[in-house]
């Protein structure tokens, strides 16, 4: 309510660049640190909105006439904070991960991926499909306490700022610890971490488990901004979105994940901008432009620099599988 | 609850339109060693071909059918000779990512050239021939079939036996076996890999080309997504089928088409989760033979 | 009359665009400057409504002046799903903006800024945040999608107090947003329609139906209002079937409403994979068996031009009204086919009711404000007022001082407190492969 004009504008792109971002830490902790080729990105991420939004709506008013402050949303009359709201998305998105991860994790690589896709596939139709519990076609509303605010926006960047600096920390100590080296280590070759008495199959669990919560996180800060969630959000194409992050960024960096995140910003909201050169242009060729535009630069970057901007160069162009 | 026979010939149809676009996604996927994402814009790009064909100019729809084939076989030529020829060392995953591209780009010239209005092929109306009606104890085996319907299953039927003449029986196919086998023996052994793997593209894009003139066939009517909403479900059948084996294709088509049309009668789930049953039968698969039903043969 | 350009409105437009462009920078660069620390107040309200338009006030109506611009945005499903609709949406505006801007409303030009929703929230809220925030716009019209819609609504136009035109937007809970009175749209709730459909089908003594419905905001939406009426009636929905948009093949949904008990088929989907639909229908018998319902999804081009008549003869459903014989709607066709060599969808004609009341509105404000029109398009649209069709019209009536109720291309448009426009429907049969309209609907309500 309070920003307008360009600034508000800034706020809204930097807390989707944000949640960008914090999609691609989780997809670099499955596929930078660990080599899992995950394409259910949409999935989880969608699993963390619905949670948020259930959480939501469930009950009523309460909160506010009980005179708590606005950080709450209610539970069954019972109110509960904003924090818990995306924790509670975290845990979903993990319970699910489990679930998945069982028959999908002991698959090679690319088998990985396509099942993957397979199940997110399976799990947008639930969305769809399932309307007594996410609403269906129709959506789903979410009783968001933040639009109650004079600084509605701006309290939800700074929020999307805190839960990616928080993801970014617990990223990067996992990644110095020893348990992010045994995962670089299945990562580099399976056989070999396994041979070293590593329990591969746990190893690849937590990493996959966790990345999909921190997905889930991203999710429920979604459903915060959009207030109102549809399962046409969750599409395959958002998968893709966040790939492009992390193999711009470089696969294996965190700060890299972040970088590539900015760079996806640029990539998807900047041809917005591109009727304001070229007047006579068509909104509907424009939009082929943007998509033309958003494939040619990703054959390139693959093309002359596959480790990105801040890669493990290693990773990339040396066969592991 | 009755099994009911029509199911599995619509079954025995999806699973043809689905046949061609597998066997050129395997091929590419064992002699290329990548998992090409752009497969269903391919499809796509035949069934509009097709369109242009059929339409547009007015001919006759197998002369437009055979445009999509030689068009779409050529752009795998050019494909391969512009993109792929500085990418023979890179990683699959290198490779799983460009072909992702590839797909945003070629779908993005499709919507350029086409328009995001959907397309009406225009083919003749035709009640389907009762041949049978009755049912026997649980089974009904009342089936209506269209001409459309046997045109398919035969045209798919006929390329496939095509592609399986051409790689038993020329010198270029028994080298696309051995490259398939093992590259660097292969290599050795004195085969030009450099133009196996174009020739491999040709014909990978030549089939799903024709894939995708059955498929707009089938449907009637066309729009830009039309490839990639199919293209999991060939992804499917390729993997349970067993990667890189085109035989192996064959037969994972036609159990994913049965197994998708048939899941309908399992009561309380809805015709929309056929999609996903594709899916657990393959992960099912994988899980008990992780090679797929070839067994990493051809 | 203000035409100080080119009198080839349409083309004029196009060149003019450019220099408008200049004009709408300088404008929100002025809103800049005002709002950032300003409008923090709860009294905020209109704050940056004013600021925006400034070059457009100084300009306004009596003075006569060089021409303002007002800055109106349409978020558009230029990709997408719903990609279809985009030009649909382009084509009614534009046809409304070359008579606005051809007479000038508030002595001023409606300059229409577009952004693509891609047909999802998360690029449709990110559109609209750019036209809000970014170009200033007072008055935002589109997307497509109703779930799209509400994304906006909460997180952009209401909170910053932005009126708000939905234009394809049918879905019956939007009505119930508290949107303080910003929110409004030109296409009638499918509440409305639920109704009449469930009327038709009932008047045609079919007592028990199946139904395919595209499991999105729209299907679900006028599904759940027609099996809500059809019950009440006394008849009885067997199935109720999900079809996904984009399918291959919909064999198994029509295995499905293959049903014995049922006794008609009503199908509330789009042209796209209608057609689809109604191949594979035709082939296993279908019609044969069962009398067949639509939608007014389904009444298009595409579908009279590409499917055989033999599939869709005898089908039967209901559409918005006046459209067809209403002399407002066949001036509208005629436009439109003059313009771009093709029948209008009732889409189109939503777009056009859209932006004509939006021209009338700002003419009868005599400002262009965000505020001032929502208020505005109210008024010129009740039904006590003189009955207008055409900006011409409408601008006279006003200037002699009368009240005027605007006669849409879609409909009477009159809009009730929360903004949605009454729907009064006809019902159609198809007759030798085309929808001839059997006259209006008495849902008895």
């Amino acid at each position: 309510m309070a920003l307008s004009g360009p600034a508000a504008f800034l706020v809204s792109m930097l807390t989707l660049g944000g949640i960008y971002a914090i999609l691609a830490i989780g997809l670099n902790i499955q596929w930078g640190q660990t080599g899992l080729f995950n394409i259910s990105v949409a999935a989880f991420w969608g699993i963390g909105a619905y949670t948020a939004a259930l959480v939501s709506k469930v009950g009523g008013e309460t909160a506010f006439s009980w005179g708590l402050p606005f950080l709450w949303v209610d539970v069954v009359g019972f109110p509960i904070p904003i924090p818990v709201a995306v924790i509670l998305a975290a845990i979903v998105s993990g319970v699910v991960a489990v679930l998945i991860g069982i028959p999908t994790l002991r698959l090679r690589t690319d088998y990985l991926a396509i099942a993957s896709l397979g199940l997110a596939e399976t799990i947008r139709l639930i969305f769809l499909n399932e309307g007594w519990l996410t609403g269906g076609g129709t959506g789903s509303t979410v009783s968001n306490p933040l639009v109650d605010l004079q600084y509605t926006n701006l309290t939800l960047l700074v929020i999307t700022l805190v839960v990616l600096g928080i993801v970014y920390w617990l990223a990067e100590t996992g990644v110095q610890s020893p348990w992010g080296r045994a995962l670089e280590a299945i990562r580099d070759d399976e056989e070999v971490a396994q041979a070293l008495g590593k329990n591969t199959f746990s190893l690849k669990m937590q990493a996959f488990v966790i990345g999909s919560m921190i997905m889930g996180v991203a999710g429920a800060l979604t459903a915060l901004r959009l207030n109102y969630i549809t399962p046409f959000e969750f599409i395959p194409e958002f998968t893709f979105y966040v790939w492009i992050a992390v193999i711009v960024g470089g696969s294996g960096s965190n700060r890299g994940a972040i970088i590539g995140a900015g760079f996806l910003m640029v990539l998807l909201e900047g041809p917005r901008f591109l009727s304001d050169f070229l007047p006579g242009l068509s909104g509907s060729v424009a939009a082929d432009l943007r998509f033309l535009l958003i494939g040619l630069v990703l054959m390139l970057v693959v093309t002359y620099r596959p480790q990105g901007f801040l890669g493990d160069k290693q990773l990339m162009t040396e066969d592991n599988t | 609850m009755a099994l009911e026979l029509q199911l599995v010939v619509n079954g025995i149809v999806f699973g043809s339109i689905i046949l061609l676009a597998s066997i050129g996604l395997s091929l590419l996927y064992g002699i290329g060693d990548f998992a090409n994402f752009a497969h269903g814009e391919f499809l796509t790009l035949g069934a509009f071909i097709t369109f242009a064909g059929y339409v547009t100019f007015g001919l006759p729809i197998y002369v437009a059918g055979l445009m999509a084939f030689l068009f779409v076989g050529a752009l795998g030529v050019l494909i391969d000779r512009i993109l792929m020829t500085r990418h023979r060392d890179s990683t699959p995953i290198i490779l799983l990512i460009l072909t992702i591209g590839l797909a945003l780009f070629l779908r993005a010239v499709i919507r350029l050239q086409w328009g995001d209005n959907q397309r009406t092929l225009g083919m003749p109306l035709e009640r389907g021939t009762e041949l049978l009606q009755g049912s026997v104890g649980w089974i009904d085996y009342g089936i209506r079939i269209t001409s459309t319907d046997i045109a398919i299953v035969f045209l798919a039927l006929v390329l496939a036996t095509g592609t399986h003449l051409f790689l038993t029986r020329t010198r270029m196919g028994i080298a696309m076996r051995a490259m398939s086998d093992n590259k660097s023996l292969a290599k050795v052994a004195g085969i030009d890999t450099d133009t196996v793997m174009t020739v491999t593209w040709a014909l990978s894009g030549a089939l799903a080309g024709t894939g995708g003139m059955l498929l707009a066939m089938q449907t009637g009517v066309l729009f830009p997504r039309m490839g990639f909403n199919i293209v999991l479900v060939v992804f499917a059948a390729v993997i349970l089928g067993g990667i890189g084996s085109p035989y192996g294709a064959m037969i994972g088509a036609y159990i994913i088409g049965i197994a998708q049309e048939v899941s309908v009668m399992i009561p309380g789930i809805s015709a929309e989760y056929r999609y996903a049953f594709a899916f657990l039968i393959m992960i099912a698969v994988l899980l008990y033979k992780p090679q797929g039903l070839a067994g990493g043969r051809w | 009359m203000m035409t100080d350009n080119d009198p080839n409105a349409d083309d004029s437009s196009m060149n003019r665009r450019p220099i408008l462009k200049t004009v709408a920078a300088g404008g929100a660069t002025a809103v800049l400057a005002g709002c950032i620390g300003g409008g923090d107040g709860g009294d905020g309200g209109n704050g940056d409504g004013n600021d925006g338009s400034s070059d457009g006030d100084d300009g306004s109506s009596d003075s006569g002046g060089g021409g303002a611009t007002y800055d109106v945005g349409l978020v558009n499903p230029y990709s997408g799903d719903l990609a279809p609709f985009a030009d649909r949406n382009d084509r009614g505006s534009d046809l409304a903006l070359s008579e606005i801007n051809n007479e000038s409303v508030a002595g001023g030009k409606i300059n229409k800024i577009t952004a693509d929703s891609e047909t999802t929230s998360n690029a449709g809220v990110s559109a609209s945040q750019k036209l809000v925030n970014q170009e200033g716009v007072d008055v935002l019209t589109g997307p497509c999608s109703s779930g799209v819609a509400v994304s906006i609504a909460e997180s952009v136009t209401i909170p910053n107090e932005i009126t708000h035109i939905m234009i394809n937007s049918t879905a019956p809970g939007i009505t119930d947003l508290e949107d303080n009175g910003y929110v409004l749209r030109s296409c009638p709730s499918d509440a409305f329609q639920g109704q009449a459909l469930a009327q038709v089908v009932s008047d045609n003594d079919i007592s028990s139906v199946s139904l395919i419905v595209v499991n999105n905001d729209y299907g679900q939406g006028l599904a759940d209002a027609f099996q809500k009426r059809y019950k009440e009636l006394g008849n009885t929905v067997e199935t109720t079937i999900p079809a996904e948009q984009g399918r291959s093949s919909y064999s198994a949904q029509l295995n499905e409403a293959d049903n014995p008990n049922s006794e008609g088929i009503v199908f509330i989907v789009y042209p796209q994979s209608f057609q689809t639909m109604i191949r594979e229908a035709y082939q296993m018998g279908i019609q044969e068996n069962y009398e067949i319902f639509g939608a007014e999804s389904m009444v298009s081009d595409e579908v009279e031009q590409n499917v055989d008549p033999v599939a869709i003869n005898g089908m039967k459903g209901t559409n918005p009204s006046p459209p067809i014989e209403s002399e407002v709607y066949q001036t509208f066709a005629e436009e439109f086919q003059n313009e771009y060599d093709r029948q209008p969808t009732v889409w189109a004609a939503y777009a056009y009711d859209a932006y004509m009341m939006l021209g009338l509105a700002i003419h009868s404000a005599g400002e262009y404000s965000s505020d001032a029109v929502a208020n505005a398009i109210y008024e010129i649209s009740r039904p006590e007022g003189t009955e207008v069709s055409s900006i011409a019209e409408g601008k006279s009536e006003l200037d002699a001082g009368n009240a005027i109720n605007y006669q849409g291309a879609s409909g009477n448009v009159n809009l009730d407190e929360n903004g949605d426009p009454s729907g009064s429907y006809q019902h159609w049969e198809v007759i030798d492969g085309t929808f001839e309209m059997q006259g209006f609907v008495d849902t008895g309500q």
